[in-house]
């Protein structure tokens, strides 16, 4: 279908609804115009009836007050009757025949014919006076003389000798058809008299009216004889006819106002056509105007359709790279957002934050400070500043911080920012990506850690190194002196001898010397043995269940048997201490506490032990009365080669390696050696501390017992 | 100094077995020694005692070589004492030409060697 057509149903379509609508109001308009016309023809109906009434009317009371002008109240007779008759009827020339009718019917006397020549009595219209003794009009007969249409007027009339008579007089109903018919105001419409018989007695067929034709079976005339009024159309001998009806109420008659329909609405159907045809003009207007205008509004439509076919297709070609982008967006492991550049709102968010974050799209974009409020409280015023310090600036941006995850944890995203200017240069919106760094962060945090223990690995590597260095060193003097004591000793002995200067006394003094070295020589073997292996952590324990109190007082006990020092006083050991240890190297700490304690106390006197339980630890404190501590003592003993100051003055001989092996062992085991003093000379006290068994004391007492 | 005179000798040595033997030494090679095991005692003889040779340990408890010899060069008597180190110290020698010591007998010693060395310390001295 062309488009020209198109544009034609289009305008038919659309005028259709108007043209059906203008059609029926032109038909209503031409309904009502009949209507109209009918109620016109009515009101002739009824104009006319009451033209008819007042006829009949007038008639009547003439010969009523004639009727009494003959009535004999004066004592008349009879005889008197025809002169006073044919005075009345010189006085009425109008009226065609007055009769003066007997009881018997007989006429007493007559204008026109001889008395006593026509017998009435047998009318209805006598019978009726004489029954309701009231004035009557008759239906229609033709004339015996002039063989046309007329109606008797009869009224009672009291005769003289007491007899009851009737006047009556033949009026002829030429005059009254003329004068209604001059009434009509239409020559097209028929005026009909049609009287209580149904018989047609006035009508212009004159042919009709001799015969009085009668009418009943006539709906309209049927009608009419009932007392209605009203208007009809109808099939009347062929021709479709506009009756107005209308009944004469004293005399029983109809009037009928006759019209063939098409004469009658004439008016109206011209109207009708009129207005179709303007209708049509109208129409035929429109689509001419339509069939012209259709062929520039059809370039017009195509240029649109091609315009609307264009955008529609970049629409879609709009919504696919929309789509495409929008997938593009929701697919990038990264929040992708819009927000108000001065409130921070989100616009837009994409998916990916669900994922990310773990809150629904929808909080973000509905909650205004949804961004803020989710920045750890941390970094949040340090982010929001530094984003708006940007914004305001109008710089695009990136800065890290941690947001806090619906499931609260921490992720760190990276914020990508870009400012949006609108066209005054304001900054208006902030685009930008949120990408979850936090594995990056932790692997940094990671690598940092990593860093920072491989550099204390490596400090305390070289502070190892540098340590063994110092200790190497240390340890080859330590070990030298007594190696090139023995042997330069050992030369000295034997020059002597090869002098023969050698006395046994110096020998012995020499021997007993090398000996003491070589002893002192083989200890520092075994002490640097240990601390090699404790710093190497290559030291074994053999751990056992073992009662440090009975360990501490029998170890004690034995030292002081060798070494034939006073002996040493032990408290608090008679209830058995089970902590999980290496009874010879707990032995090895406690000899060598009790050792020092009576190496520094003059005399070895004053030295006592405490084995004590405190809070799941078993504690041996060794007292002693000796040269005491300083504060820097107190730090160099447990040094590797650390002695105090005090004890060397003293020349109290030891290498310094006894309390660092001592700490090392005990710390090996879980506890600890620490020392107090109150100052030099003020005595010193050691104190080691086990943990005792981590099970319940019952169990490894029982388990103690069970091995 | 007189050459008939014995040259003194100060031994300034902690450990006890070098201690004797260098002093049985030395004393049967004619000179007059007198020792101690740290350098604050070694300073306490210089007090009353004037050697012409000192013997030095480096390390030493309580006053070790080094603060012994800064002790010794600020105090005006002994400032010019001719030393020999006597070490085991891994670089004695070093530490030795540091001091401005004649010699540097490392530990462990050969009898004669340190004998020599204190002698041509003796002779140093004395030119």
């Amino acid at each position: 279908m062309s488009q020209r057509a198109r544009v034609l149903l289009i305008l038919a379509v659309a005028m259709t609804p108007l043209l059906v609508l203008a059609i029926a109001l032109l038909w209503r308009e031409a309904g009502a115009g009949e209507a109209r016309i009918a109620r016109e023809r009515l009101g002739l109906a009824r104009a006319a009836a009451l033209a008819t009434e007042a006829f009949v009317e007038g008639n009547l009371s003439v010969l009523e007050s004639l009727a009494s002008d003959l009535s004999p109240s004066d004592g008349a007779d009879i005889e008197a009757l025809p002169e006073r008759l044919a005075g009345v009827v010189a006085a009425n020339p109008e009226w065609q025949g007055f009769t003066v009718v007997g009881a018997d019917g007989w006429n007493l006397a007559s204008s026109a014919t001889p008395a006593n020549t026509v017998n009435t009595g047998d009318r209805p219209y006598f019978q009726d006076a004489l029954a309701t003794g009231e004035s009557v009009v008759s239906a229609a007969i033709i004339g015996r003389l002039s063989g046309l249409p007329s109606i008797v007027f009869a009224t009672p009339l009291d005769l003289p000798g007491g007899e009851r008579g009737a006047l009556t007089a033949h009026v002829p109903v030429a005059e009254l058809a003329e004068g209604l018919r001059i009434n009509l105001a239409t020559q097209d419409a028929r005026i009909v008299l049609v009287d209580q018989d149904g018989q047609t007695f006035v009508h212009p067929d004159e042919e009709r009216v001799r015969l009085l034709t009668p009418a009943i079976g006539r709906p309209d005339v049927d009608a009419v004889l009932r007392g209605d009024a009203g208007t009809i159309v109808h099939d009347r001998d062929g021709v479709e006819t506009l009756t107005a009806y209308a009944p004469v109420g004293n005399a029983g008659w109809g009037v009928l106002v006759l019209e063939p329909a098409s004469t009658a609405f004439a008016p109206v159907q011209r109207a009708l056509l009129q207005g179709l045809g303007l209708l049509a003009l109208g129409a035929l207007g429109v689509g001419l105007i339509g069939w012209y205008f259709s062929g520039r509004l059809s370039r017009s439509y195509d240029r649109l359709n091609a315009t609307t076919r264009e955008a529609d297709e970049a629409r879609a070609d709009a919504e696919v790279a929309r789509h495409k982008y929008m997938d593009l967006v929701d697919g990038v492991d990264a929040i992708v957002w819009e927000a108000d550049a001065r409130t921070f709102e989100f616009h837009y968010v994409s998916q990916r934050a669900e994922r990310i974050l773990g809150y629904p799209t929808r909080r973000w974009l509905s909650e205004p400070t949804f961004w803020a409020d989710h920045i750890h409280a941390d970094d949040r015023e340090q982010a929001v500043n530094y984003c708006r310090a940007c914004t305001l600036a109008g710089q695009d941006h990136s800065f890290e911080y941690r947001a806090i995850a619906a499931d609260g944890g921490v992720v760190w995203l990276e914020d990508v920012v870009r400012v949006v200017r609108d066209p005054d240069g304001q900054p208006s919106l902030l685009r930008g990506v949120m990408i979850d760094v936090t594995e990056r962060r932790r692997a940094d945090d990671e690598r940092a850690r990593l860093l920072r223990a491989e550099q204390a690995a490596r400090e305390r590597a070289e502070e190892a190194v540098r340590g063994r260095d110092e200790f190497l060193s240390i340890a080859s003097h330590e070990l030298r002196n007594p190696v090139a004591g023995i042997k330069g000793t050992s030369e000295l002995m034997k020059r002597f001898a090869e002098r023969g200067t050698l006395t046994p006394e110096a020998l012995i003094r020499y021997a007993d010397t090398i000996t003491r070295t070589s002893e002192r020589l083989a200890r520092l073997v075994e002490d640097l043995l240990d601390v090699t292996r404790l710093q190497g952590g290559r030291l074994t324990l053999r751990l056992d269940a073992v009662d440090i109190a009975a360990l501490v007082r029998d170890t004690v006990a034995e030292q002081s048997a060798e070494s034939g020092a006073p002996p040493i006083e032990v408290t608090g050991a008679d209830e058995p201490c089970i902590a999980e240890a290496d009874p010879d190297r707990i032995r090895q700490i406690v000899q060598n506490l009790a050792e020092n304690a009576v190496k520094y106390s003059p005399g070895g006197q004053g030295v006592r032990v405490v084995v004590d339980r405190v809070a799941g630890q078993v504690t041996v404190s060794v007292h002693d009365q000796g040269i005491g501590l300083s504060e820097q003592g107190l730090g160099d003993i447990f040094q590797p080669f650390g002695r105090a100051s005090n004890a060397a003055e003293a020349n109290i001989p030891g290498m310094g390696l006894g309390l660092y092996i001592c700490r090392r062992l005990a710390e090996a085991h879980g506890g600890s050696i620490d020392a107090s003093s109150p100052g030099e000379g003020q005595g010193s006290t050691f104190v080691l501390s086990l943990p005792v068994t981590a099970a319940p004391p019952e169990r490894v007492v029982t388990g103690s017992a069970a091995r | 100094m007189t050459p008939d005179a014995p040259v003194r000798v100060l031994v300034l040595e902690d450990e006890d077995s070098i201690r004797r033997l260098t002093v049985d030494l030395l004393t049967d090679e004619g000179f007059e020694v007198r020792a101690a095991p740290d350098g604050r005692q070694g300073l306490a003889i210089l007090d009353e005692w004037r050697p012409d040779v000192i013997v030095l340990d480096l390390m030493m408890p309580v006053m070790d070589g080094r603060a012994f010899h800064a002790a010794l060069r600020s105090a005006a008597s002994g400032s010019r004492v001719p030393i020999v180190v006597l070490s085991g110290a891994r670089q004695a020698s070093v530490i030795g030409e540091e001091l401005g010591a004649v010699a540097t007998i490392v530990k462990p010693f050969d009898l004669d060697e340190f004998v020599a060395a204190v002698s041509d310390a003796a002779r140093a001295g004395a030119a």
